[in-house]
Parts: C-alpha cells; structure tokens; sequence
C-alpha cells in the first residue's frame, strides 16, 4: 500500500502530494519555486521569514507554505502581485534591520539573502538603515558570530539543538535587540561550543561564519568532492571545495544525510590546517650519512634488506605495520606484498588494543550484538562504559545528546570524568580494575532469575552502594532500546569485553553494542589483515624475534608516530607522509601521499565501504602509495 | 538620432573612491557610440565645477561631510533626473563602515597629533556629518545603480534609456552591491 496522497492544485496546476507533506513540499516536489530563508531540509520548521506565504483559497490570509500542510482538495496560488509585493516589502525591510553590507561581507556570492535581494530587483534601500552596533562573538577558534548581519531566521538554534544537540545558540531579548549569542554576555566558547561548525553551514547570510576560510574564495568559484573523512571510524560525509590545487573549505554531506549531516571541528577545521613538513622523495640510510636517491634505488635497497633477514632468519621475523589512515586498496596491496609475496603473517594496525579486542569479540559472536550508530537515536536507555575523558567522538556524543533531549537514561560508568559524564542521570564510579568483575556479576547475571543476589553480589564486590546497581539493573530492565557504549577506556582484556558482548547480545532486538575503535580505517585494515597482532602501538619488536619491518604509516601526525618505538631492527622501510622521529630512524624512507592525495575507499565503523576521492594533486612525480608497493613486490619477484 | 538635442550631464564626486566614474569610462568601445549624444556640463572628468541646470545628475559617493550635502543639494536642484551610482551613494557603502563607531573617535583615531593646527582645520575643511548616508537621506532620488563599482553595463544601460526617453530600467542581472564575481559559469565562456 502506498502513502496516500491528496490532491490539490497550485498556481493552475493539479499536483498529488503525501498526505502530511508542507505546501512547501508540494511545491517543490512539482517544480514550483518558493523563496525560503528560515527553511532548510534536514530540521523542523519555524515559519519565521513569511516569504514562503502563499494564497490558499477561502483563507483569510496568506499562508506559510512551509508550516501549512497539505489538504485534499486546495487550491493555491504562489505569485500572485499581493504577495510578490509582501515578499519585496519583506526583503526591504530585512535590508534596513542590520548591517547587510554586502561589500564588506565575506558571504556576498554565496548569501542566500543577497540572492534574495537581486531575485527581487532590490537596487536601493527602501528605508533608512538603523545601523545596530552589536559586537563580534570571536571567543571560539573556528566560528565567528556576527549578530548585525543575522535576520533571526532560527536555522543555528534549530540546527544546533538538533542536530548537534547541544544548544549552545537560543534567541536572547527581544524585538530589535534579538540575538543569538548575547553581546557582552557569556560567549559562544562557554555555552559548550564544540565548534563543529553547523551553525556556520545552516546560516544564510554572513552572520555565523567560519573564521578559518573567511575571504578564501566563494563556493560558487570552486570545485565540490564528495569524499570520506578519515580522522575516525565514523566516516563522516565531506564535501571538498577546492581551486586551483587548494582546498578551500570543508563543509558536511548536507542535513538530512548520514549522521545528520555532520561534521565535528577536526574534520571540518583542524584537517585543512594540518601542515608539516612533508617527505617528497626516497631516502636511504647508508653507514654515515642519508641520501636522497630515485624510487627503483630505494626499492632495491629496501627488498635486499628484507630478503636477507627473511634468508637468515625466516619470512616470520618481518612485521608488517599499517596505519589506519590508508585505503582498503593500499591496505591490500600491503597484505598482498608481505603475506603472499615474503611469506610473512606478522600484521599490526596502529590501532589501540581495547579496539582490537571489540573488534574481534564481535567477529566472534557476530550479528545481534552490535548496534549501528543510528540506533543511538532512538535509545531510551544508554550506558556510557569505559569512555575516555575526551571520548565519545562528537558524532556519537550528538546522537547521545539527542537522546538524552528526548528523554532517554543516560548511565555512565566510569573510572574518570569524560564529555558526557555531566549528562548521566547515573553515574557508577569504578576503577577500571573491578569492571570486568562488575560486568561478570551484575550484567552477567540479569539473564538468571537471581537479581537480588547480582545487586548484593555486585555493591560488595565492586565497592558501590546497592541503590546505585538496582537503579542500573532497573534501567537496563525498563528500556525498551538499551544502547551500550564502550569506549577505549576499556581494560583490553579479553575476558572483560567477551562478557560486555555478551551481555549486549543478551539484550537481544532490545538493543546492543557500539563498540568505538581510534583509526579512520581500522574496520578496513581489520577485515583484510586476518592474523593482526593485539597490538595497541608496537614497541620493542626487537624483543619479539623481529628484525625488518615495513610500516606503512601513511599521513600519521609526526607527533603520533614519536610514540612508536620499535626498537633496533636491522631492517626498517617507512612508507610516510611525513617527516618524523621515525623517519629519521629509518634505513629507507619511502613517500606517501596525504588523505587529499589518495582515491580510493574506507570502511566505516558500520562495516560500509565509502568511497574516497581524490582532491588535490601530489608533489610533482610522487607514486601513489599502491604503485610504492607495486614497485617494491615488482622488484621481489624479479630477483 | 541625428539633429537631436544632446543630453546634458552633470557628475559629482563626493564621499567615494571615483570608481565609479572609472567604471563609466570602462564602456570601452561603446562609450564612443553615445559620446556625441551626451553633453557634459559638470565633472571631474572634464573639469567643470560650476552648475548649470541640465537633463541628468549622475552621483558618486556618500553624503559624509558638509560640503557634500551642499554640492548634491545643488546638484539636485540643477538636473531634472537624478541618478545614484554605486554603492556609496545608493546605501552609504564603504564609506559608512565609520557609522559602526563614534565620529569624534574614528578623528581622533585618524588625525590626533597628526595635524599641526586645530584652528585652520576648524576654518577650511568640511564638517563630518553624524553618519556617512546615501544620497537619498538627503535629496530625491530617481534612479540607482548599485554597485562597486557599478558595471559598465549598468551605466550604460541606464543611460541609453535616458537617452531614448524611456522608462529606466535595470535587470535583475545588472544588479550586484559589490564587484561582481566571476563565476565558473563565466570562467568557461
């Protein structure tokens, strides 16, 4: 049965709409054109700009197209001269209220009020300006408020409360002085800003922009690329705007996509500020000094070194070491060259242990334990378990939020403070050392008909007071969608995640686990490399018969990659982005290029398989990291 | 069009940058084409400061300081039509940023202890007034031609129409409030 439709007719037109849908819906959906400032896809209506006010027959007045809903039998008219002339008086009267500018205002080219305003002939101001002389709210890194350019029309504070969740933008005073972020008053940067630049994205006009690509050029002047972030296993949409070889500025998938259409500050700030010095060519190590040679050379420098040690000391003392930040291409290649080609099986992904242990108790038990990110959403009861201090990421701290907005039970149970620690209705505090026990006694046991026992078992064993575990176990009762999320917090331990995923897979269609990994492509690296080590960053491989190792370290941040120590290997091939402590350490230096250089795809947290496309070109000459590879096996073979 | 009467123009130059008289002179090839038709009786661009009544005043820049009140009131009273070209004149434009702050402080800011005596200031130049506007907070206006500069395209426009009698109209597409964008759209042709 299909949704049942009405029909109406506007501007002369017999259109079929779904029941429930907005005029506005109905209009677009057929092609008619509405101008629309409060409205944007992806959020609830607010029907505050009245520009979208058409002439619905037997009303009294006109209406707004975008908060009326359609009825069987309507007849509307949208440009009729009245309302054309309403719309025009509208745009005037917007155009006197605040400083709109345009010649000093870096939105002019891609202000939806300014096309607005040229849509409309506006060619002078029908009333004398009033000049308001709100200040600036800079007081965050990344976002600037500017109140005398706002028109009120609500898409931040809609937008930050759902999407984001976390309501940091809400009208202030009233009349002529309405803001969204009061003057002189606490700034953006204490009302729990986490600058993941929404707000920035919804706004219309220039009154919330981005201060990192302000002036840098107009979308209208750049190439869009969908691609994938790859800062985190959530695999965030992104589009790209570039020109000329530079990127421009980051901006979501757009409201309503996955997540939302979210992006948090890295992904949208912090990568295109990411510059360090860059490796460009081949360097080999010889017995005093380090020489910058041609690929072929360092290929054959680098096969010699591995072919020795796997000639003295077999193919299984060669580690194969790959950051999460690659493709699933180059991450093939990768296995294909070290497990096929020299025999080795000695994997480890630059991903932490606890990730690595989740990852792999839920390979095991596979299917009803996992829950996908979405299902967040429509939890009422969360348990936040094992969550860093800066965890969970932003996009699942949205989703908890908006939860939590709706009503949910937040419960964390925690060694230490982390983002949502202050949104928890029930806060269990436990030293990571006596969750696996807690987990064992109390969550282990709601499946038996021995709850009372679990509570006194449980407060005597793990120190915490009785009412706090039955308020728990009467949570996890009562919900009718339990979300579990684990965060890296969690001891590595195999015992202890294996009874977290069970008990999550006992919860049954009742709800499940979201277990967070660290790396953008950890799912990817994971899923191919079959026999990886449970690693968390290899150290001292030296100790643990090794003796050459390729590490494929990609665009890692220099300041990650000095943490890795691999110990005194006589053999060491880095394949990387950038200059680092361990390239300096190396015997051969290979390139990489950097996440904008690189096509190819990623896997989500979600097991999906996203595509990432190429948005800048490399350093002149620069091999892509599988043509790297190819070379070195392409070498291996032939000698 | 021959043996008709010319089009007398006035010009002023007040609060602005004389870009829009630049961008007058931007019609390039076209402008020869109207140029014996347009007689100009008052300009920076020919160098005649007197007002004599004529058929358009085409104005540039703000309404900022005394004297550019007085010079657009003459104006007006001089020409039958008055135009307002680009963005100083047609909202205040660049020129009204100092709207955003105190006047005495945007002076000070600029002058104190840079001028040698109070007294001749006081005497020889003009007053500020309290806000940098656009011409029509202070005289009527007929036409505007938004812009910064205003496009050679949209003077002309609005002068052929002068110069035909016609009804002044500009298209949507001629109107912009800053320097219009190059878009990728215009990159390809």
């Amino acid at each position: 049965m299909g949704v049942a439709k009405v029909s109406l007719v506007i501007d002369g037109r017999q259109i079929f709409a779904e029941r429930g849908a907005s005029i506005l819906q109905a209009c677009e959906s057929s092609g008619i054109n509405l101008p629309t400032l409060c409205h944007l896809d992806g959020i609830s209506e607010y029907g505050g700009c009245r520009l979208c006010m058409v002439e619905v027959e037997g009303g009294r007045r006109p209406a707004p197209a975008c908060s009326t809903p359609v009825s069987d039998g309507m007849i509307i008219k949208t440009s009729t001269q009245r309302l054309v002339e309403y719309r025009r008086s509208i745009l005037e009267l917007l155009m006197s209220e605040r400083n709109h500018f345009c010649f000093f205002c870096e939105k002019s080219g891609d202000c939806e009020l300014q096309a607005l305003f040229y849509e409309f002939g506006i060619d002078h101001q029908a009333f004398p300006p009033f000049y308001p002389r709100f200040p600036l709210d800079l007081s965050t890194e990344n976002i600037g408020v500017d109140n005398s350019r706002c028109i009120l029309c609500g898409r931040c504070v809609r937008v930050c409360s759902e999407v984001v969740g976390i309501n940091s933008l809400d009208f202030v005073n009233r009349g002529p002085d309405t803001v969204v972020i009061e003057p002189g008053s606490i700034p953006l940067s204490e009302q729990g800003c986490i600058e993941c630049g929404a707000c920035a994205e919804a706004c219309p006009t220039g009154a919330i922009f981005t201060r990192l690509d302000s002036y840098r050029g107009r979308n209208e002047q750049c190439d869009v690329i969908r691609t994938t972030c790859v800062e985190c296993p959530m695999a965030c949409d992104m589009r790209v705007y570039r020109r000329d070889n530079n990127i421009v500025r980051i901006s979501g998938g757009g409201l309503g996509g996955r997540y939302g259409g979210q992006l948090c500050r890295v992904g949208r700030f912090d990568v295109p500020k990411r510059e360090f010095p860059r490796i460009k060519g081949c360097y080999v190590s010889g017995r005093s000094c380090r020489a910058e040679v041609d690929l072929p050379e360092a290929a054959d420098a680098a096969v010699s070194g591995l072919r020795s040690i796997r000639e003295k000391y077999g193919a299984e003392s060669i580690a194969g070491i790959i950051s999460t930040r690659c493709t699933n291409e180059s991450i093939e290649r990768f296995r294909k060259f070290l497990s096929d080609e020299i025999g080795t099986d000695r994997f480890y992904v630059l991903e932490s242990r606890t990730g690595i242990a989740m990852y792999k108790e839920l390979r095991r038990i596979r299917g009803n334990a996992r829950m996908e990110v979405a299902g967040l959403l429509e939890a009422d009861t969360v348990i936040l378990i094992g969550l860093m201090k800066d965890e969970p990421n932003p996009i699942i701290s949205s989703a908890i939020r908006r939860a939590y907005n709706r009503g949910a039970t937040i419960v964390s149970i925690e060694d230490g403070p982390h983002l949502l620690s202050r949104l928890s209705h029930l806060r269990l505090e436990l030293p990571s050392w006596k969750l696996e026990i807690f987990i064992k006694v109390v969550l282990g046991n709601l499946e038996t008909d021995c709850g009372d026992d679990a509570i006194v078992d449980g407060s005597r064993a793990c120190g915490i007071p009785r009412s706090q575990v039955s308020a728990l176990l009467d949570c996890i009762g009562e919900g009718k969608r339990v979300a579990v999320v684990a965060g890296l917090g969690l001891p590595p331990e195999r015992g202890l995640i294996s009874s977290l995923v069970e008990f999550s897979a006992s919860l049954g269609d009742r709800g499940g686990i979201v277990g967070l990994l660290r790396g953008g492509n950890s799912m990817g690296a994971l899923d191919m490399l079959k026999s990886v080590e449970p690693g968390d960053l290899p150290r001292e491989l030296d100790r643990q018969g090794i003796r050459g190792a390729y590490v494929l370290l990609s665009d890692e941040e220099p300041e990650f990659c000095e943490g890795l120590e691999l110990g005194d290997l006589d053999t060491l091939v880095i394949q990387a982005s950038y200059h680092s402590g361990m390239t300096r350490a190396a015997d051969i230096v290979l390139p990489s290029r950097i996440w904008s250089e690189r096509s190819g795809s990623t896997t989500g947290l979600d097991g999906m398989v996203r595509p990432l496309r190429q948005i800048t070109l490399p350093p002149e000459g620069m091999a892509s990291d599988r043509d790297v590879i190819g070379i070195l096996s392409s070498r291996w073979e032939g000698g | 069009m021959a043996g008709k009467k010319k089009l007398r123009i006035s010009t002023a130059w007040l609060s602005g940058c004389s870009g829009c008289h630049m961008s007058m002179l931007n019609m390039d090839e076209k402008i020869i084409e109207i140029a014996d038709r347009l007689e100009f009786v008052r300009s920076p661009l020919v160098d005649r400061k007197n007002f004599e009544p004529c058929d358009v005043g085409l104005v540039e820049g703000a309404v900022s300081d005394d004297d550019n009140v007085a010079v657009v009131s003459e104006l007006r009273a001089s020409c039958r039509e008055l135009v307002a070209m680009g963005d100083c004149a047609v909202f205040g434009g660049m020129t009204s940023l100092r709207n955003l702050y105190d006047k005495e402080d945007i002076l000070r800011c600029a002058f104190d202890g840079k001028v040698a005596d109070d007294k001749d200031i006081d005497e020889h130049v003009p007053k500020l007034t309290e806000n940098a506007l656009g011409v029509d907070a202070y005289v009527r206006v007929d036409h505007y031609i938004p812009g910064c500069p205003p496009s050679p395209d949209s003077i002309l426009q609005v002068l052929s129409c002068l110069l035909k009698g016609e009804p002044v109209v500009l298209p949507k597409e001629l109107i912009h409030y800053d320097s219009r964008i190059r878009r990728r759209s215009d990159e390809n042709d």
